[in-house]
């Protein structure tokens, strides 16, 4: 595993790519072959790997009853949500949530998706995704960009263009609930080159309302001692 | 449902453009040139045919509801289709094991739960692509991809560490992945 820069992620990859891990296990191990050079090039031929094994079965012909079942629940679907017309289509990469404004801070610039996971992705992602832009301010840095990528309660957060934490210090991802004060989490990161990184955001955010980023003491903080640099609105 | 002529010929990304708009014809097109594979593949995982049949029906369902977020740069239609159709199928077995893990079948032993898995796993026609594999590696790919079970699980149901089914998982997908380079398909 030598060029693996964390082996006991990079080590996992395999059991990954074949749905071995547990669901907070493969997101860790997703955002560790987004920052780790050595596994993203592996990634590419484990998912042709995959691929040869989805299809790597013997045939079986489905009956014609599914088929007229599953066409019977596309019509009604499609009754349901209007009938079978064209809807205005939303581009993957450019779908959106509404973003969280800090008002603390003024009003704070929308960032675009990022297309972090082109090309290094283990696994087609099919699970319902949502993937929502930040806001940040301008001290994360005038180029900065970020967003959360969120899938079954779980989320990871992208971040690049950032401006490093500050000497001695880190960035630390805060949960927020309605009104309740941040309630901190261990999840603290640098930047790479670029400014970028992918950090796994621990918890399972359904109970939560926004996710923070402040910057902080090596180590990090019971309670924050800055403004929030970066916010994600859920 | 008619539809026309002109779809047949289009591509399988340009039907996945018109299914995300709703067209219900361009989705019949996709059923039809996918289901037989995802069906294999599901039949493969549950081992038998009404399981098989709803999870094909839910993984259409969800390549009809979701068509928007199919991106042609992470794999092919046929690969995203049968991706959703293995995690369906995955899901469904994880739950079909769950409702038969009743108090009264608990008393099974671990040699027991062994000698099922597997023989589920080697009931199915595997000569194929993993055929090739040392029983080991083959054995540790079938429980993980086809019945599955985690890495922390097979290590349990086989008896020994961790690392070495993480190995072997390594060493056997390696394996896959130069057999696939080597051989056009």
């Amino acid at each position: 595993m030598s060029g693996c820069t964390d082996p006991r992620l990079g080590e996992l990859l395999d059991a990954r790519v074949l749905g071995a891990c547990p669901p907070e296990e493969a997101h860790t191990v997703d955002a560790h072959v987004l920052n780790c050079p050595y596994c993203a090039g592996r990634a590419p031929g484990l998912r042709g790997a995959r691929q040869a094994l989805l299809a790597d079965v013997p045939l079986v012909a489905p009956g014609p009853e599914l088929r007229d079942r599953v066409m019977a629940q596309v019509r009604e679907d499609a009754r349901l949500f209007g009938e079978l017309r064209p809807a205005p289509r939303v581009a993957p990469r450019h779908r959106r949530r509404l973003v969280a404004v800090l008002t603390a801070t003024g009003v704070l610039a929308a960032t675009g998706a990022i297309g972090l996971l082109a090309g290094t992705a283990l696994v087609e992602p099919d699970r319902p995704q949502q993937v929502i832009s930040a806001a940040l301010t301008p001290q994360a840095g005038s180029g900065a960009r970020a967003r959360l990528v969120v899938r079954e309660d779980i989320g990871r957060l992208e971040v690049q263009g950032m401006r490093p934490p500050g000497e001695g210090r880190v960035y630390q991802v805060w949960l927020l609930r309605g009104s309740g004060a941040p309630r901190p989490t261990d999840a603290l990161f640098g930047v790479a080159g670029g400014g970028s990184a992918v950090v796994a955001v621990p918890g399972d955010l359904s109970d939560t309302d926004q996710v923070l980023v402040t910057s902080e003491p090596t180590g990090g903080s019971a309670a924050p001692t800055r403004t929030p640099v970066l916010a994600v609105r859920l | 449902m008619p539809r026309s002529d002109r779809l047949e010929r289009r591509a399988d990304e340009e039907l996945m453009r018109l299914v995300a708009d709703a067209n219900g014809d361009a989705f019949e097109i996709v059923y039809d040139r996918h289901a037989s594979a995802a069906y294999s593949l599901a039949y493969r995982v549950v081992g038998s045919r009404p399981a098989a049949d709803d999870v094909v029906q839910e993984a259409f369902m969800a390549v009809w509801r979701s068509a928007a977020r199919f991106d042609p740069a992470l794999g092919s239609v046929r690969s995203w289709v049968l991706s959703i159709c293995h995690n369906r199928a995955i899901d469904a077995l994880r739950r079909i094991t769950r409702h038969a893990e009743q108090p009264e079948v608990e008393t099974v032993e671990r040699e027991d739960a062994e000698e099922v898995a597997l023989r589920r796993v080697e009931a199915a026609d595997t000569r194929r692509l993993l055929a090739d594999l040392p029983d080991d590696q083959r054995r540790v790919i079938e429980l993980a991809f086809f019945s599955g079970y985690t890495h922390t699980e097979i290590a349990a149901l086989l008896g020994v560490p961790l690392g070495t089914v993480k190995g072997r998982m390594r060493l056997g997908l390696e394996r896959i992945r130069r057999a696939m380079e080597a051989t056009p398909r």
